[in-house]
């Protein structure tokens, strides 16, 4: 399998755990000191992925979300990742996920986004 | 005038659109906030690149397998410890820019003679980009 079609599995894990609203279905695809930050009124919010784990469960199922991959470049142990995200109740995003390659296996070390 | 200088510095054919022209200056902001991280490497000074990053800014890497790093501090560091790096040069790969989220890839040869490729993401906060978390691979 190609880098960037497991690196597409690894992401498809965060994207199925967004429509299923369970937190538990996406955590393997990120490193636990994974952070997660965005600007809103142009400050800086978030801090560790718990966060989004937490706003996941308490959204619940977001059965018409859909993600896209706009982007993926690789760089040996390092890559970084554009997602677009449409209907996550209602709403949509662009992710822009940083990834790191630790013993064999991609895991999501950063994300920012923006809500459109 | 403005418009013809940014349709020669960009290179843009035509009449320059205001998403190109927005996009354009966006490019140039994030441009001088990586430059400045360049330029505090070639220094080996942490003084210089510390306004290009959030304070809550992160640096990782991988190294046989495991992850390292933590607070960008440990960049700080690293960079006064190992003092300036004259031969250095770093080349902008690639800017995507989305609103208030970006990334950039680095390239930079001759760092105290190794090969880095960065991937850093930022966050327009108040106006003004910041880095907010770099992960690098260090090509042997």
């Amino acid at each position: 399998m190609s880098e960037v079609k497991v690196i597409k599995n690894v992401i498809q894990g965060y994207i199925d755990g967004g429509v299923s609203g369970q937190s538990e279905q996406m955590k393997s695809a990120f490193h636990e000191k994974a952070t997660m930050y965005y600007i809103a009124d142009g400050e800086i919010q978030g801090g560790p992925i718990q966060g989004l784990f937490d706003a996941v469960d308490s959204i619940g199922a977001a059965a018409d979300l859909t993600g896209k991959f706009a982007d993926i470049n690789v760089n040996e142990t390092t890559a970084t990742v554009r997602l677009e995200l449409y209907n996550w109740s209602g709403a949509r995003y662009t992710d822009q996920l940083s990834l790191l390659k630790i013993h064999g296996e991609w895991k999501i070390i950063s994300k920012v986004y923006h809500q459109h | 005038v403005v418009v013809l200088v940014l349709i020669v510095s960009f290179g843009l054919i035509g009449p320059a659109t205001a998403t190109q022209r927005q996009e354009a200056s966006q490019h140039q902001a994030i441009n001088e906030v990586i430059q400045r991280y360049i330029e505090g490497s070639k220094q080996g000074k942490s003084a210089i690149m510390k306004p290009a990053f959030h304070e809550q800014a992160t640096m990782y890497f991988v190294a046989s397998g495991n992850i390292h790093g933590g607070s960008i501090q440990g960049l700080f560091d690293a960079i006064d410890k190992a003092g300036p790096s004259p031969s250095l040069i770093g080349k902008i790969a690639a800017i995507d820019v989305n609103e208030t989220t970006a990334t950039v890839r680095i390239e930079l040869y001759n760092w105290g003679g190794a090969r880095y490729t960065d991937q850093m993401s930022l966050l327009k906060t108040n106006g003004a980009w910041k880095i907010i978390s770099k992960v690098y691979h260090q090509t042997k």
